[in-house]
C-alpha cells in the first residue's frame, strides 16, 4: 500500500496504490487523514488499488464522513470494476461521487 | 574476531593504562579501537554495537551513561565496563550507578572473567525478557481464547427448524474471533422463521465485538416487536420480488414489521451511536412463514443467496438496500420469493466465493453456482457439506483469509420424512 499526493488547482489528489485490506487499512487510514486537508476539495484515485476488501470500505466510509464533518469535498476516480461493483451492492456509489477520470474529477469538484 | 571498543577522552588520558588495556585485549584475541566521546556523539547515525564497550570513569557517570546511548539498538544497550584511569573515585560513582568494571593492573584472565559473567548477566537479562515475552503472549493468546468462547455463545446453540423444512448453518472464522455471524430463531408466536447471515466489515477483534451488537440489535428488535406494528417508516419501503407486480400482500404478512424494524432500528442505532468507529455490516435478514413457503427478505449489501428450485429454476436474491450501519436515513425495499417444495435457499458470506487457493485465484460465484444446481436434489445438510468441502479442496494449503459462513434452507419434498 503506498500513498501519494499531488495538488492540481484547488484539487488535492491523493492516489492509492496496492491492495487496501485487514492488514493496510489502518496505516493508510492514519495517512490519508494526514494528508488531508482540513477543507477544500480531495480526489481520491483509486486506479492503482489492486484489491480491497472490506476493511477498505471501511477506510472510505471513515474518510467520507471526515469530510462531512469538516469543510472538504470528496470525491474518487479510478475505481476498478471489482471495487466499483462491491460500492455499488453495498450502496457506497449511493454517496460517492465516482469521476471517470483525474481530470473530470477534477472538473466535477471545481464546478 | 571480537572487536571491542575503548572510549577515553583523549586530552586526559592516562597513556600507560589506554595501553595496558590495549595490549591485554589484543592478547585475547579482541580487534580493538578506540575513540573519544565528542567522536561518538558527533555522529548522527547510530554506530554497531561492539562485543566489548569499555568506557574510562573519568568521562564522570553521566557521559559514560551517553555513550551506552549511543549503542542503543531496539531499546537496548550494550553492557559497558568501565575502568579508571588515574581517579578512583570517579569509578566508584560508576559502580553505584550500575555499571561493570575493572581495574589496572589488566590481567587477562581477570578481564576475561569479568567478561564472561557480564555476558552472563546479559543473557540473564535476556532470557527474562523473552519470557516476560512469552508471557504476556500468552495472557493475550488467554484472553483471545476467552472472546473466541464468549463470541460462540452469540451463535445459536439449537437452530429451530419448523416441521416440513430443513435448516442448517456452517460457521469457519479464520481468526479466533470473527466478523460473519449467522442466526436463525422464531418471531410472533413461533409463527415465523427468521433466519440471518451477515458479515461485519474488516475482521479481528473490532469486527467481533461489532458482530456481538449488530446480531443483538437484529434479533432483540425482531423478537419485540409485534406483528400488528408495521412501521411509521412505510415511506422508505417498496416492495420486489417475484410476484410484485403491484401485489401489496407480503407488506401485510406477520413477518414484516419484525423484520423491517430490526433492520431500519440496527442501521439507525449504528449510524446514530457508532459513526466515529465506521463498522459497518452487510446482511441478508429473511422471514420465513413455515405454511405458505414465502419469505420475505431484506438484502442489505450482501453477497446474492441462491434460491435453487426443484423445477429447474434458479433465482438469486440481489441487495434490496445499502449495508447496514453506513448512512443513518438509508431505506430498504422489501424483497419476496417462494420456496416450493424441494427448493432450497442458500445463503452464504463472501469467504465462500472469494476463497482463494494457492495461485491466488478466486473461487468465485460460477463455481458456487454450478456446485449448488448439481446439488439440487440433496437435502440441506448434503448441500452444506458439498459446498464446504468443495471450498476446502478449491483452497488447498493456502491460508483461509477471511471466514466461512453459510446457512441453507430447503421445504422438504413431499414424501420425505423429515429429519
Amino acid at each position: 500500500m503506498r500513498l501519494s499526493t499531488e495538488v492540481r488547482g484547488d484539487v488535492t489528489v491523493i492516489a492509492l496504490e496496492g491492495s487496501l485490506d485487514s492488514r493496510t487499512a489502518p496505516q493508510a487510514q492514519q495517512e490519508i487523514e494526514a494528508l488531508f486537508p482540513e477543507e477544500g476539495l480531495v480526489l481520491l484515485d483509486l486506479s492503482g488499488t489492486t484489491y480491497m476488501s472490506s476493511a477498505g470500505l471501511r477506510v472510505l466510509l471513515l474518510i467520507y464522513r471526515r469530510s462531512q464533518n469538516g469543510g472538504a469535498r470528496l470525491a474518487l476516480t479510478g475505481v476498478p470494476e471489482e471495487v466499483h461493483d462491491i460500492m455499488a451492492a453495498t450502496g457506497f456509489l449511493d454517496f460517492f461521487t465516482v469521476a471517470g477520470s483525474v481530470e473530470d474529477g477534477v472538473k466535477a469538484l471545481t464546478v | 574476531m571480537p572487536n571491542a571498543l575503548v572510549v577515553f577522552e583523549a586530552e586526559s588520558a592516562v597513556p600507560n593504562v589506554v595501553a595496558e588495556l590495549d595490549e591485554v585485549l589484543r592478547a585475547d584475541g579482541f580487534d580493538v579501537a578506540f575513540s573519544t566521546p565528542d567522536d561518538l556523539t558527533m555522529r548522527t547515525e547510530a554506530s554497531p554495537q561492539p562485543d566489548l564497550l569499555m568506557v574510562s570513569a573519568s568521562l564522570g557517570l553521566q557521559r559514560v551513561a551517553l555513550v551506552g546511548q549511543h549503542f542503543m539498538v531496539d531499546g537496548r544497550v550494550p553492557t559497558i565496563i568501565s575502568f579508571p584511569e588515574d581517579d578512583l573515585s570517579a569509578l566508584e560513582e560508576c559502580v553505584e550507578g550500575g555499571f561493570d568494571y575493572v581495574t589496572p593492573p589488566f590481567r587477562r584472565t581477570l578481564l576475561r572473567s569479568r567478561m564472561n559473567s557480564c555476558q552472563e548477566k546479559s543473557e540473564l537479562t535476556t532470557t527474562v525478557e523473552e519470557m516476560a515475552a512469552l508471557a504476556s503472549l500468552r495472557e493475550y493468546e488467554r484472553e483471545l481464547h476467552i472472546a473466541h468462547e464468549i463470541q460462540s455463545g452469540f451463535l445459536p446453540e439449537n437452530l429451530p427448524v419448523p416441521a416440513g423444512w430443513e435448516v442448517g448453518a456452517r460457521f469457519r472464522p479464520a481468526k479466533q474471533v470473527a466478523g460473519d455471524f449467522y442466526d436463525v430463531f422464531t418471531i410472533v408466536n413461533g409463527r415465523r422463521l427468521a433466519f440471518v447471515v451477515a458479515d461485519v466489515c474488516d475482521k479481528g477483534i473490532g469486527a467481533a465485538l461489532f458482530m456481538a451488537l449488530i446480531r443483538t440489535l437484529l434479533r432483540h428488535t425482531a423478537e419485540h416487536t409485534g406483528a400488528s406494528r408495521l412501521v411509521e417508516d412505510e415511506f422508505l419501503l417498496s416492495v420486489d420480488g417475484e410476484g410484485a407486480g403491484g401485489s401489496a400482500a407480503p407488506l401485510l404478512s406477520l413477518g414484516a414489521g419484525p423484520l423491517v424494524q430490526a433492520i431500519l432500528g440496527t442501521n439507525r442505532y449504528m449510524a446514530r451511536n457508532h459513526l466515529k468507529q465506521g463498522y459497518f455490516a452487510t446482511m441478508f435478514f429473511g422471514v420465513l412463514d413455515p405454511v405458505s413457503g414465502v419469505v420475505l427478505y431484506i438484502n442489505g449489501g450482501h453477497n446474492p443467496p441462491v434460491v435453487v428450485h426443484a423445477d429447474g429454476r434458479r433465482t438469486l436474491l440481489p441487495p434490496t438496500g445499502p449495508a447496514v450501519g453506513i448512512l443513518p436515513d438509508s431505506s430498504y425495499t422489501l424483497g419476496y420469493v417462494q420456496l416450493d417444495q424441494g427448493d432450497t435457499l442458500f445463503a452464504y458470506t463472501d469467504g465462500v466465493v472469494e476463497a482463494r487457493d494457492i495461485q491466488g485465484h478466486l473461487y468465485g460465484m460460477p463455481k458456487l453456482v454450478d456446485l449448488l444446481e448439481s446439488n439440487r436434489g440433496s437435502d440441506a445438510e448434503t448441500m452444506l457439506e458439498e459446498v464446504d468441502a468443495s471450498v476446502r479442496h478449491f483452497a488447498g494449503h493456502a491460508e483461509q483469509s477471511d471466514d466461512i459462513t453459510t446457512l441453507a434452507l430447503r421445504r422438504t419434498p413431499a414424501g420425505f420424512a423429515g429429519p
